[in-house]
């Protein structure tokens, strides 16, 4: 009798631990967030999802994490992390639908500018994957490129020379645009990486100063590229042209 | 019980009554407001109620020369049925002041209806007695003028000026003011200057022209304001103001001679026209001091600010409305309407004002309400910039500003869900988002992988295009070597193809001398599948009749001589196991191989 009143009141305690445990070292993987979001509890799927991220990435992670913030109310931070899984994978159709489905609720319509066809065609394939994904194609034609160079080199039937040769020569040109496509996407994002607006709505001032003069209001989930940097303020430029600076800690870059 | 109820019937309708007569009764005290002094004047207490036990107070200052005299109206008036009576009776005392100089009259008490009441004092101005004509004891001032001289000195207007040096924005008050000796009836077609370089405010005055007497030059005058204007200089420098012109009507008894026994005892009186100018007068104008505040917008006086907000936290598309009073006496008409910085997102209405002033003889009074309506669309937190307004002070001649305090404002979130306001969709698609919602987490199990750099560039990704690199080049060098390898030894083959195809024919012939006839077959055929062999490069084991003459073929052999080729390579096999043993056949064969040798021999070489 007493040895079960023991054996309770310990399982009592242990529970009681767990409970408290539980709240702080709480183990967050994929499945508990996903159950957050299942009960509706958006906030606390957020705070898992950002655990962890914490140790990794993956296109999905970011577009759970992404659907967490937007359910809770997020905008910004949701269309951010939309634009991060597309960015690591540009075929994502969930991410894709959920972006166009957020930024409809954007309140800013900014029109970018005009540019001749063939400049944002080029620029628009070079969109279609991501720098990695343009590496490892280019490595890819360039294996092929040399196979064919054996096969031209050493066939002793013509047909196969000469397929092997147009062959060859394509996947070479093949293999420059994909690492120069590699080396574009690499460079315009480090150097003018695009950023999301975080918060409600924020000032761009003509200066890096709280007494410049004001020049526009962006809103939150609004898409701008950073181009400069200077302390806590960067220099943005939003899609129709306009530029100026605006804190750091107002967005989030993708 | 019913004693009772009387008793407070009656004490409710004494009180009504008692109520009654308080509201109505009325006691005056009228005289004028100047007179010269040992000229007679009447004071006159006047109460709309029979009333006993009027007490004045004591005038030492004056001598009661008559009075009191009562006199009694009454008038009965019947409106809609409603019978409304009045009564009046009036106090005349008939005084003459002793010396000049101001004085006032203490109020009087008098009892009606068994209370009393008050009087209202009355403040009277003694002026010294005229120079020229001092008034003669028994005729009344009003005769007296009357029989002055229509002249320039007994009639005239006068602009009477406050300030003659003001600065720009601060007021001067100019009087028109007549002054007039003569029996004047009427002013007629007043003209007044067009005030340039003045903001101009008319004071309203009472509809009942107000007479007083005036010691000017030594001269009593009997004096009415005609127009008093609040002038505020728009500019600086020196402004003159041109004179006003009017008619003025006077009534003189007129010159004609007696022609009537009548006319003796009646004066004739004429009413005469004379035209009336003032004298034009000239304002100087100090400009303001330099510098001015950067908000200064030109208020000039002396003003009060104050500002309230009617709420400090809302939520995300709540109106908000901030009120600014602006009060004191100056330029009120001037006042720009001072502007709220807003936070930049807020949606801003143009602010309602609201000018309450009245045009005093100090200046335009009064106050300046300006409410301002803003909408935050977005949640947050936003300070209101504190608002400062900057005026000139004239009693301390300087700037001065005013500031209102800041606000902090603390937004929610509204309603909608974003935080976003979603206007510039049509029906149509609204109806179709709200239908539609963002796709579900991917529940899949997908691998978290570090994070990722960029490939491109890095030290791996220039491995991957060096090694396979490498390897194809060696690759190349190696087939290269071995190709080469190959075609010396196909060379070296070729040029001793015929060598060896003889050498097997030699063993041929001996075996065809000794009549060995198998032996003989198969050399003969070793000597042409191997001559074949070493021409084409070709392994023997690769060999047979179809792709010999497809090789031949492309090495120029011509058509007859291939076929001559396999008909041979046949003959000889059937001969090879043929049971007949024909000396000239093989000796035929044997001319035939070694002939077909030497022409294929010549073919392949060119």
């Amino acid at each position: 009798m007493s040895a079960m009143w023991i054996n309770r009141k310990i399982k009592l305690i242990l529970a009681f631990l767990a409970f408290f445990c539980g709240v702080s070292v709480a183990e967050c993987t994929p499945e508990t967030a996903a159950n957050y979001y299942a009960d509706k509890s958006y906030h606390e799927a957020m705070a898992c999802y950002e655990e962890l991220l914490r140790t990794g990435e993956s296109p999905e992670l970011y577009y759970n994490y992404a659907n967490s913030c937007y359910k809770s109310g997020h905008l910004g931070l949701a269309i951010l992390n939309y634009e991060k899984a597309l960015k690591i994978n540009p075929f994502y159709d969930d991410a894709k639908f959920n972006l166009a489905l957020a930024n409809q609720q954007i309140t800013d319509k900014i029109d970018p500018v005009e540019t001749f066809f063939l400049v944002s065609w080029l620029e628009n394939l070079g969109k279609l994957f991501s720098s990695n994904q343009w590496a490892y194609l280019g490595l890819f034609c360039f294996f092929i490129f040399l196979a064919m160079v054996l096969v031209f080199l050493f066939s002793s039937w013509r047909w196969l020379r000469k397929t092997a040769f147009w062959t060859g020569f394509f996947m070479l040109i093949l293999f420059i645009t994909c690492v120069s496509y590699s080396y574009i996407e690499r460079n315009k994002q480090i150097q003018t990486p695009e950023a999301i607006v975080l918060v409600g709505s924020l000032v761009v001032r003509s200066a890096p100063d709280e007494s410049g003069t004001e020049l526009f209001v962006l809103h939150e989930g609004s898409k701008l590229k950073v181009k400069d940097e200077l302390g806590d303020w960067c220099e943005i430029v939003v899609a129709d042209g306009n530029s100026g600076w605006i804190k750091k800690s107002l967005i989030g870059k993708i | 019980m019913k004693k009772i109820d009387k008793l407070i019937f009656l004490l409710l309708f004494a009180l009504s009554a008692q109520s009654v007569w308080a509201e109505d009764v009325s006691f005056t005290a009228s005289a004028p407001d100047a007179i010269p002094s040992g000229t007679p004047f009447q004071l006159v207490y006047t109460v709309n109620a029979s009333s006993k036990d009027l007490r004045i107070p004591e005038i030492p200052d004056f001598d009661i020369v008559a009075g009191p005299f009562t006199s009694q109206s009454h008038s009965t008036q019947i409106v809609n049925g409603n019978m409304t009576s009045t009564t009046t009776i009036r106090y005349t005392y008939t005084l003459v002041a002793k010396k000049e100089g101001t004085f006032t009259i203490g109020a009087a008490s008098i009892v009606v209806n068994k209370q009393k009441y008050q009087s209202n004092s009355v403040t009277i101005k003694v002026l010294p007695p005229d120079e020229e004509a001092p008034a003669s004891q028994n005729s009344g001032s009003q005769q007296n003028i009357a029989t002055q001289q229509l002249t320039a000195d007994n009639l005239f207007v006068l602009p009477v000026v406050s300030r003659y040096k003001v600065r720009e924005q601060e007021y001067t008050l100019v009087t028109y003011k007549i002054y007039s000796r003569v029996d004047l009836v009427d002013i007629q077609a007043p003209k007044f200057p067009d005030f340039k370089g003045f903001l101009v405010q008319e004071i309203d005055l009472p509809q009942q022209k107000r007479l007083s007497m005036e010691n000017y030059k030594g001269k009593n005058y009997n004096t009415f304001i005609l127009r008093q204007f609040l002038l505020y200089p728009q500019t600086s420098g020196t402004l003159k103001i041109s004179p006003m012109t009017c008619d003025a009507v006077v009534r003189i008894r007129s010159q004609q001679q007696v022609r009537s026994f009548f006319d003796s005892f009646f004066d004739t009186y004429q009413d005469v026209k004379k035209s009336l100018s003032s004298a034009a007068v000239n304002i100087e104008v100090l400009p303001l001091p330099k510098p001015a505040p950067s908000d200064f917008s030109g208020a000039v006086g002396k003003f009060t600010l104050s500002s309230n907000i009617n709420k400090s936290s809302l939520s995300a598309n709540e109106s908000l409305t901030i009120q600014l009073k602006i009060s004191g006496n100056g330029n009120m008409k001037m006042i720009k309407t001072p502007t709220i910085k807003f936070p930049a997102d807020f949606e801003v209405y143009e602010p309602k004002v609201i000018n309450d002033f009245t045009n005093t003889t100090s200046g335009v009074t009064g106050m300046k309400t300006i409410e301002y309506l803003a909408i935050p669309r977005h949640a947050g937190k936003f300070t209101i910039p504190a608002v400062t307004f900057s005026y000139f002070d004239v009693a301390s001649q300087s700037y001065k500003t005013l500031s209102t305090s800041a606000y902090e404002l603390n937004v929610e979130k509204g309603t909608s869900t974003t935080g976003s306001v979603v206007t510039n969709f049509t029906n149509q698609e609204q109806v179709r988002l709200l239908g539609s919602d963002i796709r579900y987490i991917a529940v899949n199990d997908f691998d978290i992988k570090p994070f990722s750099t960029f490939f491109v560039g890095t030290w791996r990704f220039w491995f991957w295009i060096w090694c396979p690199l490498l390897i194809t080049l060696l690759l190349v060098i190696f087939f290269r070597k071995k190709a080469k390898e190959n075609a010396d030894i196909a060379l070296m083959r070729n040029k001793h193809a015929n060598k060896v195809a003889r050498k097997r024919l030699k063993v041929a012939a001996k075996n065809l001398k000794l009549g060995n006839k198998e032996v003989f077959y198969d050399e003969v055929l070793k000597a042409l599948w191997g001559y074949v062999s070493d021409k084409l490069a070709m392994p023997i084991a690769e060999l047979n009749k179809e792709n010999i003459a497809a090789r031949l073929q492309s090495k120029e052999v011509t058509d007859a001589k291939i076929k001559e080729f396999i008909d041979l390579l046949n003959d000889c096999e059937f001969a090879r196991y043929a049971p007949a043993d024909d000396a000239k056949e093989m000796d035929n064969v044997y001319s035939r191989t070694m002939a077909l040798i030497t022409e294929m021999e010549q073919m392949i070489k060119k």
